[in-house]
C-alpha cells in the first residue's frame, strides 16, 4: 500500500508538490517547527512536510485546514477549466482535434492538473488524528466550536483517510476515463 | 544600660527619625558617618569586650587561657592576611555587578554526560525537550526550525501555479457561460417546451460566436470556443422530437465532427430512418416529374398516381412505408380530390402508423381546418401540444378552431397561453392581428403591425394582415403598396400572392395578375376557389375575410 501511495504521488507530482509547499507555508504561519523540508520522501509522509505536532486547538484545526481549503479550490477550478469543454461539451472530439490541437492539449492539462489536485486535497491522518484529539479529546473545545466544525473536521478525517489508501486517485481516475470514453 | 543597649542607643542616634531623609540624603556620607560611628562603636565594643572576657575567664585555668590566646592570634594573623577591603565602603543602591561574580566550579561536581537517546537529533549537543512526550528536539532546535523560510523556488512554484489558477478561472467562466444554455435545455425538454430548448441551443452557438469574434483576427481567423460535439447530439435529439428523422438526419449529414459509424443507437436509428427517406423521396419524386412531363398541363389523375405509387411500392421493396402512405394523401391533393378524400388517406396513414406524428399530423390539422371539421383540427392540436408546448402553428389553429366554433371564450384562453407559450413572435402577432380584424378593429390592426415590422421588416405574413385591414378600410392603394413590398421580400406565401393578385384585379394590373398567376403555376399550384371567386367578382373581400374562416383556403 505504501509503494502504491508513493506511487501516486509522483503521478500527481506538481499538486503534490504543491500541497507541501503550502503545508509548509501554514506551519510558518503557525509557527510550527518543521523537521525535514523535502516532501518527496519514501514513506508515508510522502507528499507531506514533518512538522512537530500542533499543541493548540486553532494550530491542530488550521494546520490541517489552510492547505486542504487552497488545494479544494484549485482542484475545483483547473478540474472545470478541463472537464466542462471536453466532457460535457465534447469541444476538440474527433476530427476537431487535429484542427485545433493546442486548445485540446490545454484542455487535457487542465484535467490533469485538476485530477492531481484532487488527489492531493488532504492533510495526513496523524495531522488529522492530532485535530481530533485536540478539538475532541479529554480537554477539548467547548460544545459550540465542536459543532462548528463537525462537518469540517470529518470531511477531513475521511479524505486523510481515502488519500492514504489511495481511494481518491483511483476514484479521479476512473473519472477522467468515463470521460473520455462516453 | 548593659552595653547591647549602649549600641543601640547610638545606632538609632545615628539613623534619621524621616525616612525620606535616608532617600535624599548623599548616600556615600551617610554611609560614612555609619562607618565612623561603626568603628568608633565597634573600638569601644571591643574594649569592654575584652573586659568582661577577662572578668569571665578569672577562674579559667591558665593551660586554658594560653590555648585561647594562642587562638586569637592566628585569628589576628588571618585577619592581617585578607585584604584591607577598608575603602570599599558598602554603599546603598551600589550593589556589585554580575559581571564580577565567578562562579567557581565545584570541585566535588562530575561532568554530566547526556546519554545517546536524549540527544537532539538536530543538534545533537543539547538534551531533547521534555516537555512534550516523545519529541526528539531540544528547545534550541525547535525555536530555529519553527523559522525556517519557505525556499525561493517554492514561491516562484506558488506563483506558477497562480497563474495556472487565473487560466483555468477564465476558461471555466468562459465555458460555463457557453453551456449554461445547453444545461437549460434539459430542464425545457422535459417540460415538454421543446421550441424554447432549441432556441437555448441557438443561443449557446450565438454566445460561442460572438466570444470568438472578440479574440485577435475575429471569429473566422481563430476558433477556441465551441459549443462541442456533445451538444451537436443533444440538438440532433431534440430535433428528431420536434421535426421527425428527416430533420435530424439532415444535421447528422452535415455536422463536422460527426462520425457517422461511432452514433449511439437510438441516433443511428433516426439517421437510418433518414436515408430511407431519402432515397424513397427521390424515387418518388422522379416518378411524379415522369407523370407530370407525360400529361403536360392537364390535372394529375388521381387513381393513376395510386396506381403508379403501388407499382414503384412492388418494385422496391425496401421502400419507407410511412412516407408511401404520406403520397398517396399528397396524390389526393395535387389531383384536387375534396378534402374528405385527403382526410381519408391522412386518417390512414395515422392509424398504420400512429407513432410517426411528424409525417401526417401538420396535414391532417389543415386538412381538417380547411374542411370546417374543427373538432378533429382540435384533437389533433392537442396531440402537437402534447409533444411540443411551444408550437404556435397549433395554439394558432385550436384558437382559429375554437373561435370558428363560436367559443370565444376558449379562443381567447388559447391567445393567452399563445402569447406566454408560443415562440414564433411573427405568428403571433399575424393571428393576434387576425383576431382583431374579424373584431373589426382595422386601425389596431395596422397599429400592431406598425409595431411588428419595425422590429422585423422582413415578416410577410404581418405585410399581408396589414394590408388586408387597410383593404377592409377601403385603402386599396396603400394596400396594393405594402403588398408589393412584401413580395420584394423573400418571405412570399402562396397566401400572399394570392392577396397581390386580388389587389392588382381591383386596380385593374393585369400584368402583376398575370404573373402572379404564372407563379403559382410554375409551383405546380392554381388560385384557390375563393381567390378565382374574387378576382371574378362574385365575393367581396369583406366577405372573405371577415365571414366564414376569415380567410383564403
Amino acid at each position: 500500500m505504501r509503494i502504491l501511495y508513493i506511487i501516486t504521488k509522483f503521478i500527481t507530482l506538481p499538486m503534490a508538490y504543491l500541497k507541501s509547499v503550502w503545508e509548509h507555508v501554514a506551519c510558518v504561519m503557525l509557527r510550527l517547527a518543521v523537521e525535514h523540508k523535502e516532501c518527496l520522501t519514501m514513506d508515508e509522509a510522502c507528499g507531506h512536510v514533518e512538522h512537530k505536532l500542533a499543541d493548540k486547538k486553532a494550530k491542530a484545526y488550521f494546520v490541517c485546514a489552510i492547505p486542504s481549503f487552497i488545494m479544494t479550490l484549485a482542484a475545483v477550478v483547473l478540474a472545470a477549466a478541463g472537464a466542462i469543454p471536453l466532457f460535457y461539451l465534447g469541444v476538440c472530439k474527433g476530427a476537431a482535434i487535429s484542427s485545433r490541437p493546442g486548445v485540446f492539449w490545454l484542455y487535457v492539462a487542465f484535467i490533469y492538473l485538476g485530477g492531481s489536485a484532487l488527489c492531493n486535497m488532504f492533510p495526513m491522518v496523524e495531522d488529522v488524528m492530532q485535530m481530533r484529539a485536540m478539538i475532541y479529546g479529554k480537554d477539548g473545545a467547548n460544545i459550540f466550536v465542536k459543532i462548528i466544525l463537525f462537518l469540517p473536521v470529518l470531511w477531513l478525517t475521511i479524505g486523510a483517510y481515502l488519500e492514504k489508501y489511495c481511494v481518491t486517485f483511483l476514484l479521479t481516475a476512473g473519472a477522467v476515463a468515463a470521460g473520455f470514453l462516453l | 544600660m548593659d552595653e547591647f543597649e549602649k549600641n543601640n542607643e547610638l545606632e538609632t542616634e545615628k539613623l534619621p527619625e524621616n525616612p525620606e531623609e535616608i532617600l535624599s540624603t548623599d548616600a556615600a556620607g551617610e554611609a560614612a558617618e555609619a562607618q565612623e560611628a561603626a568603628e568608633g562603636q565597634e573600638a569601644e565594643t571591643a574594649e569592654e569586650a575584652e573586659e568582661a572576657a577577662d572578668a569571665e575567664t578569672e577562674d579559667v585555668p591558665e593551660e586554658i587561657r594560653e590555648a585561647l590566646d594562642e587562638a586569637e592570634a592566628d585569628l589576628d594573623a588571618e585577619k592581617a592576611d585578607l585584604p584591607d577591603e577598608s575603602d570599599k565602603v558598602f554603599q546603598g543602591g551600589d550593589l556589585q555587578s554580575c559581571e564580577d561574580i565567578t562562579e567557581e566550579p565545584r570541585e566535588d561536581a562530575a561532568e554530566e554526560e547526556i546519554p545517546e537517546e536524549e540527544l537532539c537529533k538536530r543538534c545533537y549537543t543539547r538534551r531533547r525537550d521534555d516537555s512534550v512526550e516523545g519529541f526528539e528536539y531540544c528547545s534550541v532546535c525547535v525555536e530555529e526550525m519553527a523559522a525556517t523560510k519557505v525556499s525561493f523556488g517554492a514561491f516562484f512554484f506558488i506563483f506558477l501555479s497562480a497563474l495556472a489558477f487565473i487560466a483555468a478561472a477564465v476558461f471555466a467562466a468562459v465555458n460555463i457561460y457557453i453551456a449554461k444554455p445547453v444545461h437549460d435545455t434539459g430542464s425545457l425538454i422535459k417540460q415538454h417546451r421543446l421550441s424554447q430548448a432549441m432556441e437555448q441551443f441557438n443561443e449557446a452557438e450565438k454566445r460561442a460566436s460572438e466570444l470568438n469574434a472578440k479574440l485577435p483576427g475575429g471569429k473566422d481567423e481563430i476558433v477556441i470556443f465551441e459549443t462541442g460535439t456533445n451538444t451537436i447530439k443533444r440538438y440532433i435529439r431534440l430535433i428528431e422530437k420536434v421535426g421527425g428523422p428527416i430533420n435530424a438526419g439532415q444535421v447528422i449529414e452535415n455536422a463536422e465532427n460527426i462520425n457517422v459509424k461511432k452514433l449511439s443507437p437510438d441516433m443511428k436509428a433516426a439517421y437510418d430512418e433518414y436515408l430511407k427517406v431519402k432515397e424513397t423521396d427521390s424515387l418518388v419524386y422522379e416518378m411524379f416529374k415522369e407523370y407530370q412531363s407525360s400529361i403536360g398541363e392537364a390535372e394529375p389523375d388521381y387513381k393513376t398516381l395510386l396506381a403508379k405509387l403501388d407499382a414503384l411500392s412492388a418494385e422496391h421493396k425496401d421502400l419507407y412505408a410511412p412516407l408511401m402512405g404520406y403520397y398517396r394523401y399528397y396524390s389526393a391533393k395535387v389531383s384536387g380530390q375534396s378534402l374528405e378524400v385527403q382526410l381519408a388517406q391522412l386518417e390512414k396513414l395515422a392509424e398504420d402508423y400512429p407513432e410517426k406524428l411528424w409525417l401526417y399530423v401538420s396535414p391532417t390539422l389543415e386538412t381538417c381546418f380547411n374542411a370546417e371539421k374543427y373538432e378533429k383540427a382540435i384533437e389533433c392540436c392537442d396531440k402537437v401540444l402534447k409533444t411540443n408546448l411551444n408550437d404556435s402553428s397549433a395554439m394558432i389553429y385550436k384558437a382559429r378552431s375554437y373561435y370558428a366554433m363560436g367559443k370565444t371564450d376558449e379562443a381567447e384562453k388559447m391567445v393567452k397561453l399563445l402569447e406566454t407559450n408560443g415562440r414564433d413572435e411573427d405568428k403571433i402577432v399575424a393571428f393576434k392581428a387576425e383576431m382583431l380584424r374579424r373584431d373589426g378593429k382595422f386601425d389596431e390592426v395596422i397599429a400592431l403591425c406598425d409595431e411588428a415590422l419595425e422590429k422585423n421588416s422582413l415578416a410577410g405574413e404581418i405585410y399581408r394582415q396589414k394590408a388586408i385591414a387597410l383593404m377592409l378600410k377601403g385603402d386599396m392603394e396603400q394596400a396594393h403598396e405594402v403588398l408589393n413590398k412584401a413580395y420584394g421580400q423573400n418571405d412570399v406565401s402562396v397566401e400572399l400572392v394570392e392577396l397581390l393578385a386580388i389587389s392588382a384585379s381591383k386596380k385593374g394590373d393585369t400584368k402583376m395578375l398575370q404573373e402572379m398567376k404564372e407563379l403559382l403555376a410554375y409551383n405546380g399550384i392554381e388560385f384557390s376557389e375563393k381567390t378565382q371567386q374574387c378576382i371574378d367578382g362574385k365575393l367581396t373581400i369583406r366577405q372573405i375575410f371577415m365571414e366564414g374562416r376569415g380567410d383564403l383556403e
